[in-house]
């Protein structure tokens, strides 16, 4: 490995040292602090940006080199800068759009952009972790504040139900990594994923209570990040949840989650690819159908959301199946694309919203391409581009990944994988059907705010134009998967 | 002057020109006429770019024009283009129908105008993407981003069944065309580059030749389309507007052939070898049984586009026996019939323009009320299905010879849907041009404006043209075909 050991480890730790002070202070200043709850709403989402913007200084000004610190529990590498800084992308755009909805929806507590702030604080122990015990740590803290964001609308029962399905579901999970981690450690002696891949180095014998020990953490981690067959909870939680925060669950706990397999299974497990290559190659067969199925016959947007998501997350785990780093290129390029048409897709769906009345149903948006061609328009790039149709970004995210499978030996996957992209462009083709195609009477403007109509734009611009800077990003995410040396 | 990159210009003035109409803004009835008047002379510029780049075509065989910029490094894509004779002549039809197209809709459609041209305009720079790419991958985008305007031009446009037709055409063209995608990938690795020109010199193995070939036939023969994977077309065609039909006929069912000239048959010359009589099965069927089932349509767009189910049966056919004869004539075949079934779904839409009707049996004697339109209609009729001096004729005599030089029984059934051919568009104009006017509307038809004759007046002469003198085509594209002859001839003997 070549880290380099820092003796000064605060260093190595700063973005989420800054971060955890920061909430620090926000706590006491919003319990003590007098005014309309709504001027305080707006002050503390700037507070929190704030925060945010300040990490994402402090994260850049840092010298890209390896790093581990306390022990080898936590390490820094381009991977971990990389993934933190989408985390901190999406953050502060889902932050950004989700103003206008707290509004509408009254969710004024101070608390909200806090619980954000803790979530993300998580993801960034979880994506530096080099250790079982810190990855539980950070996934706790992300998790407990996603549980309560989840039950934020407090009148609403989906909203509660949503709250509570994740919570049970979650902690189940949680339940099933510990499980895993100590078999793990009673077999092998460690917890910490560089001495683990030290003591599997030239395994080659299949013991039953180690794929078991595999098994419980892997389908963990499917579930944070719902892979099928541990997928139940998303479509009920995306759509119970604040559209806002469903916005946030769709993005930026995936992107950790994904941060922490790819360290788990090419650092610890490197040496096992062949009990998980297959475990990983079944179950995102199987989210990618399941993704493109369940989302053909959903009505309402967020759900069929949840079904996208499902089907997304399978490309990517598709690709980590292949234990290449071609497959782990493919992945990271899959989540950067994924990321930014998703957290478009979302400022649309924030943006449609209006007072008393949820616009969940697909059929409301009829007709929109004639009230609103902004909109549309950004909005069919965006579902194209989750299509997977050339030239949009999307295009290039699933070649890539294609690609790697094909040069990898798995031809077959790549076909049955292709076939099930087909199947998820009907249900996206068909939203911009109804926006394009279908007319209605009741046409409405949508009345957003300047905000969400940027990140909307600008998130269908860099779509629609990735393939003349596609280079410079491509090269960047082969450049950061070099981290993790295969 | 021919340093220009004159096919990067061709592809991105018709973008210029979408973002130009897009920014257009106003009373409605100035952005419809600032629309109309932008795409019109943005179409006219890039069709005397391929005029002009026609001209300065060397003589000499293989890819000229060529650009190069670097896409994916990684990978090694890039935006390659060139044009060979055969490709050349394909840019050059695309570009002079897309005029002729907007000039069509000019009064015809009334919803929405400015998208309509902002999406031919799109069309247009992808179409000419498409012939022109000598990358792998750039050729796939163009060639798949095609279906995304003429989804929303059927869509949007079309008619009232226009929705399903909209979701047959895109789904089922994606859905053939994805394997084509591992194709790519699997050639790419497999030779190292994704360069067109590499490629063509590039011998894959035997065995892999095998796989590739049926995932790059699907996806052509979907796009062609050959017969089982024709269902789309009737549909497509029934619905879409009647520019819409003139690009799908016109320029869209030609990718297909495009590809299997292009990729099929020159990169896996021993597969093509292999599955040429599967070809010939499938094409005599396409002949015989489109020609047939036209006999019995009562919607005359339903009837042309089984008519061009047929005629592209006559492509693959001549297209795999391998000989110059038969090369030579599918590719003038294509371009005939890029004109000739534009110029019918034109007609066509002349008369649902006037009736609003497209069935057979609501028309009989319009000659009485349209003696100009009835000539007009008689000259491409004649042409579809191949009377000597017009452009059909060479397509289908040339096939003919290089039929018979395979087997007599190939010759036989491709003649056999000739026949059938005359017999369905001559019934057709019998119906309904001919006989007593029994619908009293046929008597306030009018006869063609001036618009309209100008419209058909290009179209006309190229019949003409290509069947009077096919050598000033043919010659652009001899060698290119000798060449892809003797390159196939020469790996075919390798192994034997």
């Amino acid at each position: 490995m070549n880290s380099l050991i820092i003796n000064n480890y605060i260093f190595v730790a700063l973005p989420e040292i800054f971060l955890s002070l920061w909430i620090l202070i926000l706590i006491p200043l919003g319990v003590f602090s007098g005014g309309s709850l709504l001027s305080r709403q707006s002050y503390f989402s700037i507070f929190s940006l704030i925060g945010l913007l300040g990490t994402l200084i402090i994260l850049l000004s840092g010298d890209f080199k390896s790093a581990r610190a306390f022990n080898d529990l936590i390490v820094v590498d381009k991977l971990a800068i990389y993934m933190k800084l989408l985390v901190l992308l999406g953050g502060i755009l889902v932050l950004t759009i989700s103003e206008r909805y707290r509004s509408l929806e009254k969710l004024y507590f101070f608390e909200y952009p806090v619980l954000i702030l803790f979530s993300i604080l998580g993801m960034f122990i979880m994506i530096s972790s080099n250790d079982f015990i810190t990855l539980y740590m950070g996934l706790e803290l992300q998790s407990l504040s996603l549980y309560v964001l989840a039950a934020m609308k407090k009148d609403s029962k989906y909203s509660s139900e949503a709250g509570l399905k994740y919570f049970i579901l979650g902690a189940l999970a949680s339940g099933f990594l510990l499980f895993g981690v100590s078999l793990l450690f009673g077999i092998t002696g460690t917890t910490s994923y560089t001495d683990l891949a030290l003591s599997f180095y030239n395994y080659n014998s299949i013991s039953p209570l180690l794929v078991f020990s595999i098994v419980m953490i892997l389908s963990a981690i499917a579930f944070k990040i719902s892979i099928a067959p541990f997928h139940m909870w998303t479509p009920d939680v995306y759509e119970g949840a604040p559209t806002s925060i469903t916005a946030f669950f769709a993005v930026v706990p995936k992107i950790a989650a994904f941060a922490v397999l790819m360290r788990i299974l090419f650092i610890a497990f490197l040496e096992l690819a062949f009990i998980w290559q297959q475990i990983l190659i079944v179950m995102s067969i199987l989210s990618i159908f399941v993704g493109a199925f369940g989302a053909l016959l959903q009505t309402s947007i967020k759900r069929l959301l949840a079904y996208s998501t499902i089907g997304n997350v399978g490309y990517v785990l598709l690709s980590l199946s292949l234990a290449s780093s071609l497959g782990l290129e493919s992945s990271i390029i899959y989540i950067t694309i994924y990321t930014i048409s998703t957290l478009g897709v979302f400022s649309f769906v924030l943006s449609v919203e209006k007072e008393n009345i949820i616009l969940d149903k697909i059929s409301s948006f009829s007709g929109m391409s004639k009230s609103n061609p902004f909109y549309a328009l950004s909005f069919a790039i965006l579902l194209l581009s989750l299509a997977g149709l050339p030239p949009l970004a999307g295009f290039f995210a699933k070649f890539y990944i294609f690609r790697a499978l094909v040069i990898g030996d798995m031809l077959w996957i790549a076909v049955i994988g292709i076939l099930g992209s087909v199947i998820s462009a009907y249900y996206y083709l068909k939203i911009v059907k109804t926006m394009y195609l279908d007319d209605s009477e009741d046409l409405f403007v949508i009345e957003s705010n300047n905000y969400i109509k940027y990140v909307l734009g600008v998130c269908a611009l860099i779509v629609l134009t990735f393939i003349f800077y596609a280079d410079g990003i491509i090269n960047l995410c082969i450049f950061v998967s070099k981290a993790l040396v295969l | 002057m021919t340093n220009w990159p004159i096919l990067s210009l061709m592809i991105f003035i018709p973008l210029f020109g979408a973002f130009i109409i897009s920014l257009i803004d106003g009373e409605e009835k100035n952005v419809v006429k600032n629309s109309k008047m932008v795409a019109i002379w943005t179409s006219l510029v890039v069709f005397i770019l391929s005029i002009f780049m026609w001209i300065t075509f060397p003589s000499t065989p293989g890819f000229h024009f060529i650009e190069e910029v670097i896409i994916f490094s990684s990978v090694g894509i890039a935006y390659r283009l060139g044009v060979d004779g055969i490709s050349m002549l394909f840019v050059v039809l695309s570009a002079f129908l897309v005029p002729i197209c907007i000039l069509a809709s000019w009064k015809s459609i009334k919803i929405r105008i400015k998208e309509y041209m902002i999406l031919f305009l799109i069309l247009e720079s992808l179409m000419v993407g498409t012939f022109s790419s000598l990358d792998l991958l750039l050729f796939y985008i163009f060639f798949e981003a095609l279906l995304i305007p003429m989804f929303l031009i059927i869509g949007i446009w079309g008619g009232p069944r226009r929705v399903y037709a909209a979701f047959k055409f895109f789904l089922y063209t994606l859905a053939g065309s994805v394997l084509f995608l591992i194709a790519i990938i699997l050639m790419a690795y497999n030779s190292g580059t994704f360069d067109i020109r590499e490629l063509l010199n590039f011998s894959f193995a035997h065995q892999l030749q095998l796989i590739l070939w049926p995932a790059l036939f699907i996806s052509f023969a979907v796009k062609t389309p050959m017969w089982p994977f024709h269902t789309w077309l009737p549909d497509a065609h029934v619905e879409a507007p009647t520019a819409g039909s003139v690009i799908l006929a016109g320029v869209l069912l030609k990718v297909g052939g495009y590809g299997f000239v292009r990729f099929s048959i020159p990169m896996l010359p021993h597969a093509s070898e292999f599955f040429s009589g599967f070809v010939f099965v499938l094409g005599v069927i396409a002949v015989i049984y489109a020609s047939l089932v036209a006999l019995m349509q009562t919607d005359m767009k339903k009837l042309i586009a089984y008519s061009s189910v047929a005629h592209m049966g006559y492509v693959t056919i001549g297209l795999f026996t391998f000989k110059q004869e038969g090369i030579d004539g599918a590719i003038i075949q294509m371009l005939s019939h890029g004109v000739v079934s534009a110029a019918l779904f034109l007609c066509i839409g002349v008369l649902y323009d006037r009736q609003h009707s497209r069935l057979i049996s609501d028309y009989g004697g319009v000659v009485e009320k349209m003696p100009k339109f009835s000539l007009i209609f008689m000259i491409f009729l004649l042409a579809s299905i191949g009377l000597p001096g017009t452009s059909g004729f060479v397509g289908e005599i040339l096939v003919l010879i290089a039929a018979y030089k395979i087997s007599g029984f190939l010759a036989f059934f491709t003649g056999l849907g000739m026949v059938l051919g005359a017999a369905y568009m001559l019934w057709l104009y019998k119906r309904v041009i001919f006989g007593e006017i029994k619908n009293n509307d046929i008597k306030l038809l009018k006869d063609l404006e001036y618009r309209e004759i100008v419209i058909f007046t290009p179209l006309i002469l190229s019949v003409f043209w290509i069947g009077v003198y096919p050598e000033s085509f043919s010659f652009e594209f001899r060698y290119d075909v000798a060449n892809l002859i003797n390159n196939l001839n020469h790996q075919l003997n390798i192994i034997k």
